[in-house]
């Protein structure tokens, strides 16, 4: 709004409360006290009018109570409580941001609570145009938008709090992101330097060696046996900074797929998330069916005599030998590979080495081929 | 058995292996005769392979390669039976595994230890997600055996348990834990392993919270009936009385009860029945279970190791539960009840646990990535783990005006 210096006297915009916009720094005006006699003077305002005036002012003025704005024209009612000292030189600024931080609070919703990006910055829109109107509409604008805010903050009052508690949460898992790049970034840059000394250290061999050679007295110009060695210690450093540090060769390919990655692989936490609270506790995690028997039903008896024993005899029967863990066992064996395509599995051992894809299955958690097979292993 | 991609080679053959003198040179050089099957056409030896020595045998040749895949780093602990060392996939260095050494033991001088033959040949059968997965295995140079493992970071859940001073849990995150041990051993059953030592220190914490059951060095299948099993196994405190008692045909249920023993224990955060010796702990059974009697578990007075003192202890009611597991709610105390029946027939079984109501009340069970995590340290080398240098992820409001924040200043 105004770029006049804070001294400057006149206003640019006329507020509708109208006091002069620019918080006065040498004379009060109300007692007219001028800073030169009073050097720890101190500006006050009230955000009902913010008219300035010294602290001296205010408490003689509403310290004992209520009382109207000493401005000739304001009939505003203050008090001693609501008095503050003004963070903006320009107090039309000061109000603006006092209204701005009101309508923010109640108005926090996020981008995410919209269906479409088109929604939020229609959304966003609206907010603005109720800011505009407190700020600088006319009388009947702000009375009406003052109106719409007031409801807003009335009704929604739960809802307003749940976006702000929302919100720091938001902010606190931002924070400590934040902390986690800067750190990565910090080790980052350490390991670079620690590379890049390595490497320089092994480049002042070169001179060293190039002179060796020379005073050896080996085969070839002089400038052959310098690019010879020059060469070969350059493969040497390439290695060394290949094997030991892959992040720094062909960085800028990487970064580019990682980043990818990483946001994708957000997005889907996020997702998982919600999906994991959605859906009931599952104890079986999934595998339950997977290893009910397919090809057969297991019977609660079968009559065989030679099990007979086991089940009446007291070495068998009173710690619990379970004769019905026995006949799954023998149910399983029996029709244990049927449906096993041997050919599939070779092709599956074709496309890549067992122990790779069984590490890839491990670390995406993922149970192996095994499953899709009705008979378990 | 129906797909093993784990393992190509060598591990079918180990399990025979333990009556040739020489452990896996042999053993991996006796598969093609006892497989019946040639190597030559199940893998194809890649070029390196065949550029690499001449000298070698087809089965040796395999192993080198298999070695080669691995680069082992520095060493993260040492057991009395293994060295287990950092390692990582040399074609993608960011693939971490942990690579266990078995040592040379002196008594089993012949073959191989029992437990690494139990290890390999149960954990190459179990692919679950909450079972260490066994990625390959191969013989080191003085014909040591080398089991590569998922490399789990986190510590095992002991550690959190008796980090009492630093880690806070709830009854959501002991209900997300047990879900995932119940599980696994659920699964192992299915697949009629016995997994036969479950404690706290054998359920390892993943990246990303996950909790996976290991050593496997004391599984068996389940036995046939009339076959003897041994009763000296699972770590005392967490041992059954049926196997206390010296039973040798047992089933399942000995790894309910130490299931039930790691709830008791998540809760209390102390081992719940810790006996100094077989005696001590059977003493300790009947005063927090109750005494076992012809009563509540028929024929036990046969069976050959009952001892129990003379005063009996009646079975302990809900109540007492209640006031020691009472953070757990009604459901929670009443599966920690089944899980702790003397009677190993009444015992409730894995897939009947998962069945439970217990699961389904309040609190819900914490999504594994919120779970407590072991502060410090490894916490964070986690989390370095998983995320990948040099990028910055930008936040998505990127195309929206920027908006002033009137409202921080407050």
């Amino acid at each position: 709004m105004s770029r006049k210096p804070v001294t400057g006297g006149s206003t640019v915009v006329k507020l509708p409360t109208g006091p002069t916009t620019a918080l006065p720094s040498d004379i009060c005006p109300v007692c007219k006290r001028v800073r030169y006699l009073n050097t720890d003077m101190e500006f006050l305002i009230n955000p009902e009018c913010y008219h300035p005036m010294c602290s001296n002012c205010v408490n003689n003025i509403f310290k004992s109570g209520p009382a109207q704005c000493p401005y000739a024209t304001c009939i505003k009612t203050l008090r001693h409580r609501g008095f503050r000292s003004a963070f903006f030189g320009d107090l039309a600024v000061e109000r603006e941001v006092d209204i701005r931080r009101r309508v923010a609070a109640a108005y926090n919703m996020v981008e995410d609570d919209f269906e479409t990006l088109r929604d939020y910055n229609n959304y966003l829109q609206d907010v603005e145009d109720l800011n505009f109107d407190l700020i600088s509409g006319g009388d009947e604008e702000r009375r009406a938008a003052e109106q719409k805010l007031l409801h807003r903050e009335q009704e929604f009052r739960e809802e307003i709090e749940r976006n702000k508690r929302r919100g720091r949460e938001a902010e606190l898992t931002r924070q400590k992101r934040d902390a986690a790049d800067a750190e990565a970034t910090r080790q980052r840059r350490l390991e670079e330097q620690r590379e890049e000394a390595r490497a320089r250290a092994e480049e002042g061999t070169i001179n060293a060696e190039v002179m060796e050679a020379l005073a050896r007295g080996e085969a070839g110009s002089a400038a052959e046996i310098q690019t010879r060695i020059v060469a070969q210690n350059r493969a040497r450093v390439a290695a060394i900074s290949g094997a030991h540090f892959p992040s720094l060769v062909d960085t800028a390919a990487r970064n580019i797929s990682n980043t990818l990655s990483i946001r994708g692989l957000k997005t889907k936490k996020i997702s998982d998330e919600e999906e994991d609270l959605s859906k009931p506790y599952d104890p079986f995690a999934g595998l339950g069916p997977a290893l009910e028997p397919s090809r057969y039903k297991l019977r609660d008896a079968y009559p065989n005599t030679w099990l007979e024993p086991a089940k009446t005899n007291d070495d068998h029967r009173v710690p619990g030998y379970s004769i019905s863990e026995y006949v799954a066992r023998a149910m399983f064996d029996a029709f244990a590979g049927l449906g096993v395509n041997i050919a599939d599995e070779k092709k599956d051992v074709a496309r890549g080495p067992g122990t790779a894809m069984a590490a890839d299955a491990a670390a995406t958690n993922r149970v192996t081929g095994r499953m899709d097979v009705d008979d378990v292993f | 058995m129906a797909v093993s991609p784990l393992i190509l080679h060598p591990a079918g053959a180990l399990q025979n292996a333990r009556s040739v003198s020489s452990p896996l040179k042999n053993a991996a050089s006796t598969q093609t005769s006892s497989n019946g099957t040639p190597l030559a056409t199940q893998v194809v030896p890649n070029a390196t392979a065949a550029v690499q020595s001449t000298s070698l045998d087809l089965a040796e040749q395999l192993n080198e390669d298999e070695k080669r895949k691995y680069v082992k780093g520095k060493k993260l602990g040492e057991g009395t039976y293994a060295n287990v060392f950092l390692g990582f996939l040399r074609s993608d260095p960011s693939q971490l595994v942990a690579i266990k050494k078995i040592k040379i033991q002196k008594e089993y001088t012949e073959g191989m230890a029992p437990d690494a033959v139990r290890e390999i040949k149960h954990l190459q059968e179990l692919s679950h997600p909450n079972i260490i997965t066994l990625h390959s295995v191969f013989s080191s140079k003085d014909q040591n055996l080398n089991l590569v493992l998922e490399y789990l970071p986190l510590g095992d859940l002991e550690m959190l348990i008796h980090d009492t001073e630093h880690i806070r849990y709830g009854a959501a995150d002991i209900k997300a834990w047990m879900g995932m041990l119940t599980r696994a051993i659920w699964f192992c059953h299915q697949s009629f392993v016995l997994h036969r030592d479950i404690k706290p220190n054998n359920l390892l914490i993943a990246a990303d919270g996950e909790v996976k059951l290991a050593d496997f060095g004391l599984a068996r299948s389940f036995s046939d009936p009339y076959r003897l099993m041994t009763s000296n196994v699972i770590t005392r405190w967490y041992r059954p009385p049926e196997l206390l008692f010296g039973a040798q045909h047992y089933s399942g249920a000995v790894d309910v009860w130490s299931v039930g023993l790691v709830l008791a224990e998540l809760v209390i955060r102390t081992p719940y029945i810790a006996g100094n010796s077989e005696i001590h702990q059977i003493q300790l059974i009947c005063q927090a279970v109750g005494t076992p009697t012809e009563e509540n578990w028929p024929g036990v007075t046969k069976l050959p190791d009952y001892t129990v003192d003379k005063e009996v202890v009646p079975l302990r009611g809900r109540d007492h539960y209640m006031a020691l597991f009472g953070t757990l709610g009604a459901e929670g105390v009443d599966l920690l009840m089944k899980t702790l029946s003397l009677d190993p027939k009444k015992r409730i079984t894995a897939q009947d646990m998962l069945k439970h109501d217990w699961w389904h009340k309040d609190p819900r069970p914490t999504r594994k990535q919120d779970l407590p995590k072991k502060s410090g340290g490894q916490a964070k080398v986690g989390n370095d783990l998983g995320r990948r240098p040099g990028v910055v992820d930008e936040e998505k409001g990127n195309k929206v005006a920027r908006k002033l924040d009137f409202g921080a200043t407050k």
